[in-house]
C-alpha cells in the first residue's frame, strides 16, 4: 500500500529561465518528462518509485508562472504561484474569497510555502483541496505546448485519479477564476483539524434571490476518482424555494452521486458517501444563512 | 542503606525555603535548542563515513537457506557485506530475553528482520548493495493474531511465550459471590508508533586501544555499551557511548537504541572505518518497535455500598517475533491492574505471546495506558450500575497512606490520589458540568465529561535492577561539572539535576554545567525510562553533592573558627548563621579544598528502595513509589460527522516534589497531546505485520489545531523521603489518564462504550448509526 522511500533516483534536469526557453527545450526533449513546482508531491513520488522520470523541468526560476493579477472580469493566477502566496493576496480574497478559504489550511505552512496551485490541480488527487472551489468558481486552465496554447474548462480537466487531459509536452501555466458576487462556502472533513488530507471536501458558490436558489454551483472532492461538479444538484436547486426540505434533498442526492473509489483508503466508501451528504447540507445551510443574513 | 533524602537536605537548610527548587529556571538546553545550536547524534556525522543499510527480510516467518554477498561487491562504493556469521563477537541483542539475533542467521521472524548489512562509501551505493545481496528464504507458515498463535502449530521460537505473570491475592471466587454489581468485558487497546521527530541514528567511530566509540540515540547508554561490547567480544571498558540530545524518546530508543548502535559498532569494527546508519521516517515507522496491543479480560465486582471487592483479569501481549521490552510492560501492567484502588481480592493472569508482528517497544506507559484504559472504563461502568457519581466511587475506594496495593505492597507514605481526585474534580466544576438536566446541546452535537485516575510506579518493575551515579566536580574558579548516566530526551531532566546539585551545594543554578552523557566517566545507571530520570538519577545527583555539601560545611566552620552546624552556604556564600559576618565565598572555599588537599569531587549512587514480587504470586514491593495522576476531559461530538472534540483537559498529579514547574507543565502537556493521539487517531495499520501507512499523512499524531486547551496542572505534592528533594516522576502518568479520561467523557456524552481505541470519528459514526 505505502512504497519505500529510497534515495531519488537519477535523472537529467534543466531548468529553463522563461517560457520562450520552455518551449525550446520541449521541442527538443522525447517524454519521460516531470515538470518541478513546488517538489512536494514530485519528489517523494520519486522517492517512493511512482514516478520515475528520465527528465525533469524545473519551472521555478520562470517568472513569467508567478503571477495574481486581474484583468476585466477574471482573476489569472500563474501556475507556479505558491499557496501561500495566494492566500496572503488581496486580490483573491476579495474576488474569489472561496479558493482562499478552502487552501487556507490545505497541508502545513511549509508545504504551502513551496506547493504551488499548478502543481495541487496537476496531481490531480481526487482529494485536492483546490479542485473544488475551482470547479465551482466555472474556472479553467491554459496548457501550453511549443506550438500551441488551449484554454481548458477545469470540469474537462480531470480524467482519473492522478490523471488530467493534460499531455507531456503541455505545460499548465495559468488558472483563469471569473469573478462574481455571491456567497461562498467551503467545509472539508479531515481525520484531525490540523496538516490533514481530506476526506470529504465540499465547495459552493451561490446566489439566492428572495427566497428562492437562484444559482448554486457545487462541487465535491474525496467522493469520486476525480473532484466533480454536482450538475444534479445545482439543476435541482435552480429557482427552488430555500428550505429545510430543498437542502436535505440535495444532500440526498449528493450521497447518491458520490462515487468513492473501493480502493481509496484512509475512509470507507460508505463514511465517505455519509460525509458527502452531510458536508453538502451544510455547505448549502451556510450559503442559504449567509444570503438571508 | 536507603537514606531519607528529603530529611536530610531540609536539615542542611536550616528548615529555610529552597532558593532554586521548585523554581522556574530557564532550561540548561533551552537557548541552544530554540535557536538550533543544539547538537543530535547525525550533527556529529563525521566526514567519509560509511554507510550501513540493513537488508531486511521480506517475509513474516521463514527459513534462511542462502545468502549470496557477491552480487553486492558489483556495486563499487560497497566496501563489506555482513552476515550473523561474521559478527565477532556474540550475534544476540535481546532485551531481556536471549531470543533475538542481531542478524538472523537461520530464520527470520517479522517483516523487517535483519539479515545482513551493507557497509558502502556512499548512500546510494549501500541501497544498492542491500538490494543485490541475494538471499533465499524458505517461506513458514505465519501467525498474526496471538489467540491464534497460542492455540495453533506455530513455532516462532521453541516456546509460543516469552513470559507471562500472576498477581494472586485473597479469595477471588467467594468475593465476587459476595460482590452485587459484577461488570465483566473485553477491551483491545491497540499499537502506536512513538512518532519522535528525530529517527533512529548511530554513529560507531574506532578508537584508540581497540576501543570503539558509538554516539548515537538511545535512551541507556549503558544497556547500549552492554549491548555493543557483547556483538563486538568486547569487555565493556572498550566501548564508550556518548548520548547528546535526543529529539524524543518515550521508549522506543529505550528499545531500539541498542540495537541501532549494534549496527553501526559492528560494521566500524569489522572495517574499523567510522560507519553511520541512519534510518529515514519510512524505516522508522516500519521496523523500529512500538506499543505492544493488548487484549483484556477484566471482570470486577463491588458491594452495594459502593466498596470494590474483588478483580479477576487474564489477558495477552502480542510481542510480535521477538520478546524485546514485553516481559518488564506485562509485569508492569500486572502490578497496576487495581488502578488506584484498594482491592482486597486479586487474580491477574497475563502472557505474552510470539507472533509474526513487529516486535514491541517500550512506550510511555509501558502496558499501564492498555491495562488502566480497561481499569477505567470498568470503574465507570460499575458506578452507573451502582447509581454512584464516578468522582465519589473513585473517592470512596482510592489509595491512601496505610493502603496495600494489589500486590500486597505498604504505602506508608507520599500517597496523594484522593486528594488529587478531589481538587482536579473542583477545578474542572464537575458536579455542575457532569450533571445532565443543564447541558448544553445542539441538533448535531452533544458534549461529555469524564474522568480516568492513573497511577504508575517510578523506577524500573521489580524483578531487574535499578540503580544510578552521578558525579559533582568542584572546579577551581567554584564552578561546578557535573554528569549523570540520565539522558535528556527532552524531558528536562538534566535541568532538574542541576537544580538539585546547585540546592544542595548553597550556589546558583547557572554556575552548575551538566556534561554530554559518556558511558566512560559514570558507573552504569540504568536507563532514561520508567519515570526514574528525576527520581532515581537526581537523587544520585543529590547523594553526590551532599557528600560535598558535608566537606563544605566542616572546611567553612574551621575557616570560619564556628561550630558545623551553624554553616549555611547560600549563593554562593558561606556564612554562620549566628554571626553573618564570619563568611568565606564559595570560590575561595573551594578553592581552599585544592590547596588543603580535600578532594573535590564526589560520585553518588543510589540504589531504588524496593523488592521483587513473588514469581508465583506476584506479592511483593515490585516499585520503591507511586505517581498518581488524575484527567477530567470535556468532549464534544458532532453526531453528524462522527467527529471526536476534546474540549478541554484538566491534568493533575500527585507527583512529590514539583522541581522546575515549566518542565512539569511541558511533561504533561506534552503527555495530553500523546493522549489524544492515542485515544482519536492513530492507528498502526498493518498487513501481515507490516505497518501499511508509514508516514504522517496517514499516521496521524495530533497537530498544533488539534491541541484542546489544557487547564493549569493540579499538583499535590505527596514527598517522598527516599528521593532528592521528595521528587516522584511525572514523565508518563498524565499520559496514561488522557484516553480514559477521554473514553469516559465520550460515553458520557452520547452513551457509546468503545472497548477499543483509537475512537476515530468513523468508528463513532457507525456506532451511532447502529445504535
Amino acid at each position: 500500500m505505502e512504497e519505500e522511500i529510497r534515495p531519488l533516483p537519477k535523472f537529467d534536469y534543466f531548468s529553463p529561465h522563461s517560457l520562450h526557453d520552455l518551449s525550446t527545450l520541449l521541442k527538443q526533449l522525447k517524454g519521460g518528462i516531470s515538470f518541478l513546482a513546488g517538489g512536494t508531491d514530485l519528489l517523494v513520488n520519486m522517492k517512493k518509485r511512482i514516478t520515475i522520470p528520465k527528465v525533469i523541468i524545473d519551472i521555478n526560476r520562470i517568472q513569467e508562472l508567478s503571477f495574481i493579477e486581474k484583468r476585466s472580469n477574471n482573476i489569472h493566477v500563474g501556475s507556479v504561484t505558491r499557496l501561500n502566496n495566494l492566500i496572503e493576496s488581496s486580490i483573491v480574497q476579495e474576488n474569489v474569497p472561496l479558493l482562499t478559504e478552502a487552501i487556507r489550511f490545505l497541508a502545513s505552512h511549509p508545504i504551502r510555502n513551496r506547493a504551488t496551485i499548478g502543481g495541487n490541480l496537476c496531481t490531480a488527487s481526487p482529494a485536492a483541496d483546490a479542485a473544488p472551489p475551482l470547479l465551482a468558481l466555472n474556472a479553467s486552465v491554459k496548457l501550453k505546448s511549443p506550438d500551441d496554447e488551449k484554454i481548458v474548462p477545469l470540469s474537462e480537466f480531470f480524467v482519473g485519479p492522478r490523471q488530467t487531459v493534460r499531455k507531456h509536452n503541455e505545460v499548465l501555466t495559468e488558472i483563469i477564476i471569473p469573478c462574481e458576487k455571491g456567497s461562498n462556502a467551503f467545509m472539508k472533513l479531515g481525520r484531525r483539524r490540523g496538516f490533514s488530507l481530506s476526506v470529504v471536501s465540499v465547495a459552493a458558490f451561490g446566489i439566492i434571490k428572495g427566497d428562492k436558489f437562484e444559482d448554486i454551483r457545487i462541487a465535491l472532492g474525496g467522493v469520486a476518482p476525480t473532484p466533480i461538479r454536482a450538475y444534479k444538484i445545482e439543476e435541482m436547486l435552480k429557482g427552488v424555494e430555500v428550505s429545510d426540505r430543498s437542502i436535505e434533498k440535495a444532500a440526498e442526492i449528493a450521497k447518491s452521486i458520490s462515487k468513492p473509489s473501493k480502493r481509496a483508503k484512509r475512509a470507507s466508501v460508505e463514511y465517505r458517501e455519509a460525509m458527502a451528504r452531510v458536508l453538502t447540507k451544510r455547505v448549502l445551510m451556510k450559503i442559504a444563512f449567509e444570503e438571508r443574513g | 542503606m536507603y537514606q531519607d533524602y528529603l530529611g536530610e537536605v531540609k536539615k542542611l537548610l536550616h528548615g529555610k525555603d529552597y532558593k532554586v527548587v521548585g523554581k522556574n529556571v530557564i532550561r540548561v538546553d533551552a537557548i541552544e535548542k530554540v535557536t538550533g545550536r543544539a547538537k543530535y547524534t547525525t550533527d556529529f556525522i563525521i566526514e567519509n563515513a560509511l554507510i550501513v543499510r540493513a537488508v531486511r527480510s521480506p517475509y513474516p516467518h521463514a527459513l534462511i537457506k542462502k545468502i549470496n554477498k557477491k552480487p553486492a561487491f558489483k556495486i563499487p562504493g560497497v566496501v563489506a557485506v555482513i552476515i550473523g556469521d561474521d559478527i565477532p563477537g556474540e550475534n544476540q541483542c535481546g532485551y531481556y530475553l536471549d531470543d533475538q539475533p542481531l542478524i538472523a542467521t537461520d530464520k527470520v521472524r517479522y517483516i523487517g528482520d535483519i539479515v545482513a548489512l551493507v557497509v558502502a562509501k556512499d548512500k546510494e551505493s549501500a541501497w544498492a548493495g542491500a538490494d543485490a545481496v541475494e538471499v533465499k528464504y524458505e517461506e513458514l507458515p505465519a501467525v498474526f493474531d496471538p489467540k491464534e498463535a497460542l492455540k495453533g502449530d506455530f513455532k516462532i521460537h521453541n516456546r509460543k511465550s516469552p513470559g507471562d505473570v500472576k498477581v494472586i491475592k485473597g479469595d477471588v471466587e467467594q468475593a465476587f459471590k459476595e460482590c452485587d454489581v459484577i461488570v465483566e468485558n473485553i477491551y483491545k487497546p491497540g499499537s502506536q508508533d512513538h512518532a519522535y521527530l528525530e529517527t533512529e541514528a548511530a554513529i560507531a567511530i574506532p578508537e584508540a586501544q581497540d576501543g570503539i566509540l558509538v554516539i548515537s540515540t538511545n535512551q541507556g547508554p549503558f544497556r547500549t555499551r552492554n549491548a555493543v561490547a557483547r556483538v563486538l567480544g568486547k569487555p565493556q571498558s572498550q566501548v564508550r557511548v556518548i548520548t547528546p540530545y535526543i529529539g524524543g524518546g518515550f521508549g522506543g530508543k529505550d528499545t531500539y537504541g541498542p540495537i541501532i548502535s549494534s549496527l553501526a559498532a559492528v560494521a566500524a569494527e569489522i572495517t574499523r572505518q567510522p560507519a553511520v546508519i541512519v534510518h529515514t521516517r519510512y524505516d522508522s515507522f516500519v521496523y523500529h518497535f512500538k506499543r505492544c496491543p493488548f487484549e483484556i479480560r477484566f471482570k470486577s465486582g463491588a458491594t452495594k455500598d459502593g466498596k470494590l471487592k474483588a478483580i479477576e483479569v487474564d489477558y495477552l501481549c502480542d510481542c510480535g517475533g521477538y520478546a524485546a521490552h514485553v516481559i518488564g510492560l506485562l509485569k508492569r501492567a500486572a502490578y497496576h491492574s487495581t488502578g488506584v484502588y484498594e482491592i482486597p481480592n486479586c487474580n491477574v493472569q497475563g502472557i505474552a505471546v510470539y507472533t509474526n508482528n513487529l516486535p514491541v517497544a517500550a512506550f510511555n506507559g509501558f502496558g499501564n495506558p492498555q491495562m488502566l484504559f480497561a481499569v477505567e472504563s470498568q470503574m465507570d461502568l460499575l458506578a452507573e450500575k451502582l447509581n454512584l457519581d464516578p468522582v465519589e466511587f473513585r473517592l470512596k475506594n482510592a489509595l491512601v497512606p496505610g493502603s496495600r496495593t494489589g500486590t500486597n505492597q505498604l504505602l506508608d507514605h507520599s500517597v496523594g490520589i484522593k486528594e488529587l481526585i478531589s481538587k482536579v474534580a473542583k477545578k474542572a466544576d464537575w458536579v455542575k458540568k457532569r450533571s445532565k438536566q443543564k447541558r448544553w446541546q445542539s441538533e448535531t452535537k452533544k458534549r461529555g465529561i469524564g474522568i480516568g485516575c492513573s497511577w504508575h510506579g517510578c523506577g524500573t518493575t521489580g524483578f531487574k535492577h535499578d540503580w544510578a551515579g552521578a558525579s559533582v566536580i568542584l572546579n577551581p574558579d567554584g564552578s561546578v561539572t557535573y554528569s549523570t548516566g540520565i539522558v535528556e530526551i527532552g524531558q528536562g531532566t538534566i535541568t532538574s539535576h542541576a537544580m538539585m546539585v546547585a540546592e544542595t551545594l548553597g550556589i546558583p543554578y547557572e554556575w552548575v554545567k551538566v556534561e554530554l552523557n559518556d558511558t566512560s566517566r559514570m558507573p552504569d545507571s540504568g536507563e532514561t525510562h520508567a519515570q526514574r530520570g528525576a527520581f532515581i538519577g537526581g537523587t544520585a545527583a543529590v547523594d553526590a553533592a551532599l557528600k560535598l555539601r558535608k566537606k563544605l560545611n566542616k572546611l567553612a566552620s574551621e575557616i570560619l573558627k564556628c561550630d558545623e552546624d551553624e554553616i549555611t552556604i547560600e549563593d554562593g556564600i558561606a556564612y554562620s548563621l549566628n554571626d553573618a559576618s564570619k563568611k568565606i565565598s564559595f570560590n575561595d572555599l573551594v578553592r581552599e579544598m585544592y590547596q588543603r588537599g580535600i578532594s573535590p569531587a564526589e560520585y553518588g549512587f543510589i540504589k531504588a528502595r524496593r523488592g521483587y514480587p513473588d514469581p508465583d504470586t506476584g506479592q511483593g514491593d515490585p516499585y520503591a513509589a507511586y505517581t498518581f495522576g488524575c484527567t477530567i476531559a470535556e468532549v464534544e461530538i458532532d453526531i453528524e460527522t462522527g467527529e471526536v472534540n476534546v474540549l478541554r483537559l484538566y491534568p493533575g498529579v500527585a507527583a512529590g516534589k514539583i522541581l522546575q514547574p515549566d518542565v512539569v507543565r511541558g511533561q504533561i502537556n506534552g503527555c495530553a497531546m500523546l493522549g489524544l493521539g492515542y485515544s482519536l487517531t492513530e492507528v498502526v495499520e498493518r498487513e501481515n505485520g507490516k505497518m501499511v501507512n508509514p508516514s504522517f499523512t496517514d499516521y496521524l499524531i495530533p497537530t498544533i489545531m488539534d491541541k484542546p486547551e489544557i487547564a493549569e496542572f493540579i499538583s499535590v505534592e505527596d514527598e517522598y523521603k527516599y528521593s532528592g528533594y521528595g521528587a516522584k516522576g511525572v514523565g508518563e502518568i498524565a499520559f496514561i489518564a488522557t484516553p480514559l479520561a477521554v473514553a469516559n467523557a465520550v460515553y458520557d456524552a452520547i452513551g457509546v462504550r468503545f472497548y477499543d481505541l483509537p475512537i476515530s470519528a468513523e468508528k463513532v459514526y457507525f456506532a451511532l448509526k447502529r445504535k
